[in-house]
């Protein structure tokens, strides 16, 4: 039995192709879930607005994957890039949710959160769901990764790219939001 | 009055969301546009990236060169250009790829790593472990898993075979991955068009569209188990000749509460503006639900009514094209109405220029009169 060992690469156009393809290729494999349960825990639960911020997250990951080194771990390579892609699909939703946008568009109102319903509910997880969308998508998003993810305010002003202090600042806002819809928030430990 | 508190729900519904997995179509999809993505923005910056690459090399050889000639001393010029450039082939086929090693055993060749075999007529690509026999116009998958592409067959040429354990796929010129483990497996199909031919002469040969998944072996009877874990497994489950497929036979319908018809969400008729009406165009898991049930039962007339009242429905545009894409199918191979198809098309192609299902489509199209 014949053994090869160590082929190298030919440097064609079609073998670097592969190489890309195969890197990004074992990367999705390896990480397709985890970026798929952020987008849906950051997307309202939504499996198809979960599913297109993952493609977007491993198209991005095109233009990058020669630079990352694995050797550091992704996870949190991936965890930033979800976040943020997360955050400009929220901004971009809001905007197609505003009356102008949707008269062009011939779109229905969605549906608001009645602060009284809310309030006299007060039960199920998904009213509580709900609360978080009336959050403007950089608190909702600050506020997820304070509370659910556990996050610093440090880490997160890296991730998405403010001070601490303005971090704080989102936080608190939308704990008082969230206390005007008749919730109430306890401290961060 | 005290408040309640929002984090403990909060937590709650993010664990629950924390432990669902992506569907297996919807892993397919992304996986089949990245790999398009990747080949269409490598080949335009490889090329930039080649040029130096193969200036560096041969800058390094020629260093090489001259260190081993100045130093080595026996060490032929051309011994040492050749070991920098791949000297690797499989019957036939040339192997690339980093970190790839390649045993054979007789015919059979075990890879190891991303591997790369190209051939005039298909390209497989590994990137674990794997086991094959390559032929010219044939694989033989044995263990593991690959990626397959397939130039198109040209008119009055064999088609391209991949063997599996359970039976042959034939290749008309797609893109797709086989796994093979040891009692059964499974191939799903990105593009282009399959056929499964079972090694029982008695089974019915599968034709697999994008987007579908086709299991033989044990992975079949599990496949069975589940078929409630993926919707547009079912929906597509039950093509012309798909016999073998995700098709639940009448008497299953009664007991698997997932086909039953839902009727506290069915769609409504009206021109969705009520918020109930609203509620059912989000969710399209009622009409998917009634419309395999339909299919399974061969009642494709209803399954066509239903689709076409739902699509009347304001969806997401993914959701549009699934159902205006199933309503085509039934239209062209269960109907007897070819106009109507033809008409179905051009109207799914005019929706949906670029959309996820272009490339079928168009291929409906091939058949139909122009100009009508």
């Amino acid at each position: 039995m014949s053994e090869i060992s160590g082929v190298m690469e030919l440097p064609t156009a079609h073998g670097v192709a592969t190489r890309v393809v195969l890197s990004v290729d074992v990367l999705y494999r390896r990480y397709h879930e985890t970026v798929y349960r952020l987008a849906l825990r950051y997307g309202r639960g939504d499996a198809a607005w979960a599913e297109d911020v993952t493609q977007e997250v491993f198209v991005g990951l095109l233009d990058v994957v020669h630079k990352l080194d694995e050797r550091q771990g992704l996870e949190a390579w991936f965890y930033r890039v979800t976040i943020n892609r997360c955050l400009n699909r929220l901004r971009r939703q809001r905007v197609r949710d505003a009356a102008p946008v949707r008269w062009v568009l011939g779109r229905s109102a969605p549906r608001p959160v009645d602060p009284e319903r809310v309030t006299a509910a007060r039960q199920g997880l998904s009213q509580a769901w709900a609360v978080l969308d009336q959050l403007p998508p950089k608190e909702r998003v600050a506020f997820c990764m304070y509370y659910l993810d556990g996050k610093s305010q440090a880490e997160i002003g890296e991730i998405l790219g403010h001070g601490k202090s303005y971090v704080c600042k989102l936080i608190k806002r939308a704990e008082q939001r969230v206390r005007r819809l008749g919730w109430e928030v306890e401290a961060h430990v | 009055m005290s408040r309640p508190s929002l984090l403990p729900a909060l937590r709650a519904r993010s664990r629950e969301l924390s432990a669902e997995s992506m569907p297996l179509a919807a892993r397919n999809r992304v996986a089949a546009h990245l790999a398009v993505q990747a080949h269409a923005r490598a080949g335009a910056r490889s090329l930039r990236r080649w040029i130096p690459m193969v200036t560096f090399a041969a800058g390094a050889a020629l260093v090489l060169l001259v260190v081993g000639w100045n130093f080595v001393g026996d060490r032929s010029p051309q011994r040492m250009a050749a070991a920098h450039r791949v000297a690797s082939t499989l019957a036939g086929y040339t192997v690339a790829g980093s970190e790839c090693t390649t045993a054979r055993d007789g015919e059979a060749a075990a890879l190891t790593g991303e591997c790369r075999l190209s051939g005039p007529h298909l390209t497989v690509q590994t990137w674990a472990e794997a086991r094959l026999v390559p032929r010219p116009r044939s694989v033989t998958m044995l263990a593991g898993e690959a990626l397959f592409d397939v130039a198109p067959v040209g008119a009055g040429e064999a088609s391209i075979r991949v063997f599996v354990s359970h039976g042959t796929i034939e290749v008309l010129g797609t893109r797709f991955t086989v796994v093979q483990t040891e009692g059964g497996g499974a191939v799903d199909l990105f593009e282009g068009k399959i056929r499964f031919r079972p090694s029982d002469p008695a089974g019915v040969v599968v034709e697999v569209r994008p987007g579908q998944r086709h299991t033989w072996g044990e992975q079949a009877v599990a496949a069975d188990a589940n078929r409630e874990v993926d919707e547009e497994i079912v929906i597509f489950g039950d093509g012309a000749g798909d016999a073998t497929q995700a098709q639940p036979p009448p008497d299953r319908i009664a007991t698997d509460p997932s086909l039953a018809p839902r009727r506290s969400a069915a769609p409504s008729t009206r021109v969705a503006r009520s918020r109930r009406a609203d509620k059912a165009a989000r969710d399209p898991e009622p009409t998917i639900s009634r419309v395999s049930e339909l299919r399974a039962a061969g009642r494709y007339l209803e399954a066509v009514g239903v689709l076409r009242r739902a699509l009347r429905l304001r969806w997401e545009p993914r959701t549009a094209q699934v159902l205006s894409y199933e309503l085509g199918q039934l239209l062209e191979r269960h109907t007897r109405d070819p106009d109507a198809a033809c008409t179905h098309w051009r109207e799914h192609q005019a929706r949906f220029p670029s959309g996820r299902y272009a490339g079928a489509v168009a291929d409906s199209l091939r058949a139909c009169p122009t100009g009508s």
